[in-house]
């Protein structure tokens, strides 16, 4: 559970999930979204990974993130951003979320 | 062979016989009121329904996204299991405060509800699957 709260606790893995809820993405397609460098996302993705949060799947070359949270991590992931857990994300940062 | 999720099942399952058993038998001997193996019994049915509700929009961590649930699929059911959850703390509430016919009530509604509302928001999505595939 301490994977989950490390996991939630950074605004930009946050955005990667709130990304996510709108359907699977490659990590290419997310490091994009971001103003951070690649192995940046990487150890995101890794730290979603280890919480269980997102599950992948091999495109090719390419590695599609899916969300996997369960109601009570949905639900922290909605409180650790109304509440604003973690430093705030860069202003340039994407803010839009597709549904 | 017993998965870790059936031996987690019937575990509870036990507990729940086991808490129901013992509590009617305190009961019988006026050591607790009578409604209370009811209640007991019904707030942990409640908690249980929480606990598979909360569970059933997660995939197994070693499970694979691309056969194991559609991305559409998979948001109907994390629906699905917030209804649950929701459903469960209601009827889970609903015994441990309100009196025993109006618990009875509220209980029956709200999981009734959750039921309906995610089995039909399910039902949505893989007839949603099923015309996409068609199309394409």
């Amino acid at each position: 559970m301490s994977d989950v709260f490390k996991a939630l606790s950074d605004p930009t893995r946050r955005e990667v999930l709130h990304m996510l809820k709108s359907g699977p993405r490659s990590a290419g397609e997310l490091a994009d979204a971001f103003p951070v460098s690649r192995p940046t996302m990487s150890a995101h993705f890794n730290a979603l990974k280890a919480a269980g949060l997102v599950s992948t799947e091999k495109a090719g070359k390419s590695v599609i993130y899916h969300l996997n949270v369960s109601v009570l991590e949905e639900a922290l992931l909605g409180f650790a951003g109304a509440f604003g857990f973690g430093t705030r994300p860069a202003p340039d940062a994407p803010s839009e979320r597709k549904e | 062979m017993i998965t870790r999720s059936l031996r987690g099942s019937i575990a509870l399952a036990a507990i729940l016989l086991g808490s129901a058993y013992g509590l009617s038998l305190l009961a019988d001997f006026n050591w607790v009121g009578p409604d209370m193996p009811d209640r007991v019994t019904q707030v942990l049915i409640g908690l249980v329904l929480v606990l598979f509700g909360n569970a059933t929009g997660k995939r197994e961590r070693d499970a694979d996204p691309s056969t194991d649930g559609k991305p559409a699929l998979m948001a109907a059911r994390r629906f699905f299991g917030l209804a649950l959850v929701l459903g469960g703390l209601v009827h889970a509430g609903a015994w441990l405060l309100a009196p025993l016919d109006l618990a009875n009530t509220v209980s029956m509604v709200a999981v009734v509800a959750a039921l309906v509302a995610g089995l039909g928001r399910v039902a949505y999505a893989v007839r949603r699957q099923q015309q996409s595939t068609d199309q394409g």
